[in-house]
């Protein structure tokens, strides 16, 4: 915000600054008023949770709370990173989201190529509204879909696969095939959603570049090739990043609702084992350490991806 | 663009995505065929693709069982009231963090966005629920989730890129804030309240995870959470033991999934040309 020349007069003057807020509250009260409630809000169902991490550092009780509890330092910590299911969870955490980004990030760019290639407007509309709908749709539906479509005995994937005279493959127990089942059925559920961020990038590209383009014989191939792709760089950069920061956040409705005890060697992940112990066998201290954990990594990951990003394209972050 | 030919790569293009909308409805529909199928067919077929028998069977069983009824009408609710109390407030904060020239608008935004990065986690929000005396009400499964940042951050971009000068001119005319908001701009901001009105819709609609944790008393339960338990314990489904034998549990999941979505599927394509638009209008930068 540009400097005003009467700012610059008054300048420092610590009581006139408290004045101008006064001032400023007494002029817009209104607004003033119509912002408390959510402050509140944010204070009481936002902020006091996030103190409450505190507790991963206690041996909490609901009788002494978050401040006569006591202090044991790392002690839950060092239980995690010794206990074997958690690290299984962690590291699958890891790797089943490795192949989600990797697999998934360029799923929603070449559907959006191919859908901008389509000339037929109503045909371009109705595969893009249709594209969209699984977005929509609960995990808790969608493994209930799932669950019938990747049956081994009487799904129809393995119906076509049978048919095809390849072997049936059990989607959903067996622990070598689980976290690409998680893979694909996510793809199959974003991908149109995706999309929309690209088509709407590509919509903004002028025309004149084609035209110039096809005047100097490029082939669509090539259009696209020079074109189209540069022109989306800059948002394939950020939703990069942006997936890479979510990795460890969003996973958890579908893996819960898909997985069972047969596929927790690769398809336990660091939520689903915190919600599987608070539902078993509560201790609160220990399984906030564990949500601890998966925080710091999804920062790290978030903080190293931009910087990764930042070198390859010579300082140029996304923030 | 000059008009091109219809080329090879086009043909090729027109089909897959023939086969990827095919991909995206089939599971949807092969759910429908079998909520209307009788048990004998379900277990003859495997692609449930084509119908081969009809039967409201399913349908009825879900029907008679009150518990079914009762959380849907515990979801609409929690809908309803969420999605207007979350648009309400999240109108207020944007329109206020959209403002220029306030001395706390940015500390304001600021502090919400925080929200976006870090949380409590589950244990955190569970006990600050309990110690609210919280558990097993509605107001825990709205409350917390007032004020979405993302949506705010929707909202706030688009106060930001509208033009101020009517809402300069009723300041002047001594209008209040409140109705400046409510009777002025709220009126002209109807696609962005659409988009995160269905944002807000869906998500409280879809929600089984807090709902799991914050309510014990089945009586309460939403319908996705009622539909999670029938779906998971599918072969412990309460009621007569003659019915259950009679019955097919597939055919029973299968009908209450179409129940749990047919809110969804039905005001979809009507919402639908509204959250692409919005979506678009809020995520410009000034």
């Amino acid at each position: 915000m540009a400097i005003t020349a009467q700012e610059q007069l008054s300048f420092p003057g610590r009581s006139r600054r408290v004045h101008k807020i006064i001032r400023d509250i007494k002029m817009n009260k209104g607004l003033y008023l119509m912002i408390l409630p959510p402050l509140v809000y944010l204070f009481v169902f936002q902020y006091i949770p996030m103190y409450g991490v505190i507790m991963a550092f206690q041996d909490f009780s609901f009788r002494l709370g978050y401040f006569g509890s006591d202090w044991v330092g790392l002690k839950h910590f060092e239980w995690l990173l010794n206990n074997p299911a958690f690290m299984n969870a962690f590291f699958n955490t890891l790797k089943i989201n490795f192949l989600r980004v990797v697999v998934g990030f360029p799923m929603p760019i070449i559907l959006a190529l191919m859908i901008n290639e389509v000339r037929h407007r109503r045909y371009k509309r109705t595969v893009q509204t249709l594209s969209y709908l699984p977005y929509f749709i609960s995990w808790v539906v969608l493994a209930g879909i799932f669950h019938n479509l990747l049956a081994r005995d009487y799904g129809a994937v393995n119906g076509v696969l049978a048919g095809l005279g390849l072997s049936r493959i059990d989607f959903l127990q067996d622990p070598a095939v689980f976290p690409w089942t998680l893979v694909l059925t996510e793809i199959w559920r974003t991908v149109g959603w995706g999309s929309i961020i690209y088509l709407a990038t590509i919509a903004t590209i002028s025309t004149t570049l084609y035209e110039a383009a096809e005047v100097d014989g490029a082939s669509r191939f090539q259009q696209i090739r020079y074109i189209t792709l540069p022109a989306l760089r800059p948002t394939m950069i950020v939703i990069l990043i942006i997936n890479i920061g979510n990795v460890l956040r969003v996973g958890f409705d579908q893996v819960f609702n898909l997985y069972n005890p047969l596929v927790y060697e690769t398809g336990d992940i660091i939520q689903t084992y915190i919600v599987r112990s608070f539902s078993v066998n509560p201790n609160f201290s220990r399984l906030t350490a564990a949500g601890f954990l998966q925080s710091l990594l999804g920062m790290l990951l978030l903080l190293g991806a931009n910087e990764l990003i930042k070198r390859i394209r010579d300082g140029e972050g996304l923030y | 663009m000059s008009w091109r030919k219809f080329s090879i790569a086009d043909v090729g293009i027109y089909i897959a995505l023939a086969i990827f909308c095919f991909m995206t409805l089939y599971p949807f529909w092969s759910i429908i065929v079998i909520s209307f199928s009788t048990p004998e067919a379900y277990y003859s077929n495997q692609f449930h693709f084509i119908p081969t028998s009809f039967t409201l069977e399913a349908y009825e069983y879900n029907f008679a069982e009150p518990q079914l009824l009762r959380s849907f009408a515990v979801s609409v609710i929690v809908t309803a009231v969420g999605t207007a109390n979350s648009l309400f407030w999240t109108m207020i904060v944007g329109y206020f963090v959209s403002r220029r020239g306030l001395a706390f608008t940015s500390l304001v935004f600021t502090l919400f966005l925080i929200t976006f990065f870090f949380d409590g986690g589950l244990v955190p929000n569970f006990v600050l629920i309990r110690q609210l005396g919280l558990r097993n009400t509605l107001l825990a499964l709205i409350l917390p989730f007032t004020i979405n940042p993302f949506f705010l951050i929707l909202m706030k971009n688009y106060f930001a890129n509208r033009p101020r000068e009517i809402e300069e001119a009723a300041t002047i005319d001594g209008a209040s804030e409140f109705v400046i908001l409510f009777r002025i701009i709220a009126p002209t901001a109807k696609p962005i309240l659409a988009t995160i009105g269905l944002f807000y819709a869906v998500y409280y609609w879809n929600d089984w995870f807090w709902p799991m944790i914050y309510i014990s008393d089945r009586s309460l339960y939403p319908m996705a959470l009622y539909l999670r338990n029938l779906v998971s314990h599918a072969s412990t489904v309460s009621v007569d033991p003659g019915i259950v034998n009679t019955q097919n549990p597939a055919t029973i999941r299968a009908a209450a999934i179409v129940i749990t979505i047919l809110p969804i599927i039905l005001v979809y394509p009507f919402a639908q040309r509204y959250f692409v638009h919005g979506i678009m209008l809020g995520s410009s930068k000034e």
